[in-house]
């Protein structure tokens, strides 16, 4: 039981480091975002087909991410 | 045992030893004495080879009395210390040494080691165990949307800035606005 325990700990340590990490790098590139969509020119023809895409399923990340935030957290 | 028999006892055991050495000291110089007077004409070497080792065995002794001393003026120092703080206490840890804290901090210990004696730890063990599934989770998709944000990034920071400037500008001559002797109108 000890042995076990100690691992999971050592797991969760483990993801908190990585979830802390990725949680950082993420919080920039959504303020860089923001920003280039508000001043840069915006995006054409196939790669703006993509862009609508990639942000509609980051939007849905972003929400499903935050809910199991609020589960985590509480 | 209150701080004040400690320091009592310390004084005790101090003027004991001293009494002690006083007596080993002149005990020897005595003992060189009469040996010096006993064989005085039959062997030297030997006289003096013992009275090297009084004299040896008398310097252990002053320098064990040096560091008892020095030992006696600290412990004196942290007592004197502690009574010019009432707010410090001697704590015992648990590998057996003692120290002197802050009663502040010592107390917020306490406390705290009381409230994790409170806590069911099958419990927190259960919930640990669910939080690393939801962890993981969160993890997998903040991988995926680092990726995503990293390749609009890239997109975007091929397009011009200045590009915000021409269409604010375009964006202000559209306006209609008023020209002094001239009336309303919009720019051509």
């Amino acid at each position: 039981m000890n042995g076990s325990w100690e691992k999971t700990v050592e797991r969760m340590k483990e993801l908190m480091r990585e979830y802390s990490n990725l949680k950082d790098k993420v919080e920039i590139f959504y303020e860089a975002l923001e920003e280039h969509e508000a001043v840069r020119k915006p995006l054409e023809g196939d790669t703006a087909k993509e862009y609508i895409q990639l942000r509609q399923e980051l939007d849905a990340l972003r929400k499903r991410r935050e809910d199991l935030e609020y589960i985590l957290h509480s | 045992m209150s701080i004040s028999e400690e320091i009592g006892l310390y004084g005790e055991i101090y003027r004991v030893a001293t009494d002690i050495a006083d007596k080993v000291m002149e005990r020897t110089k005595k003992k060189e004495l009469n040996i010096i007077l006993r064989k005085k004409d039959l062997d030297f070497e030997k006289i003096h080879k013992k009275a090297e080792e009084v004299r040896e065995k008398k310097r252990i002794l002053e320098q064990l009395m040096q560091e008892f001393r020095k030992e006696v003026e600290r412990v004196r120092d942290v007592v004197l210390w502690c009574s010019e703080y009432p707010e410090m206490v001697k704590v015992g840890l648990s590998d057996g040494t003692v120290i002197v804290a802050y009663k502040y901090y010592v107390d917020k210990v306490q406390n705290a080691l009381e409230q994790i004696r409170k806590v069911d730890v099958e419990e927190v063990m259960r919930r640990t165990v669910e939080k690393i599934k939801i962890l993981e989770e969160v993890v997998e998709i903040l991988k995926r949307e680092y990726e995503i944000l990293i390749w609009m990034d890239e997109r975007f920071r091929e397009r011009p800035k200045k590009w915000w400037d021409e269409k604010k500008e375009e964006q202000e001559e559209e306006k209609i606005r008023f020209y002094p002797g001239l009336g309303w109108g919009r720019r051509l």
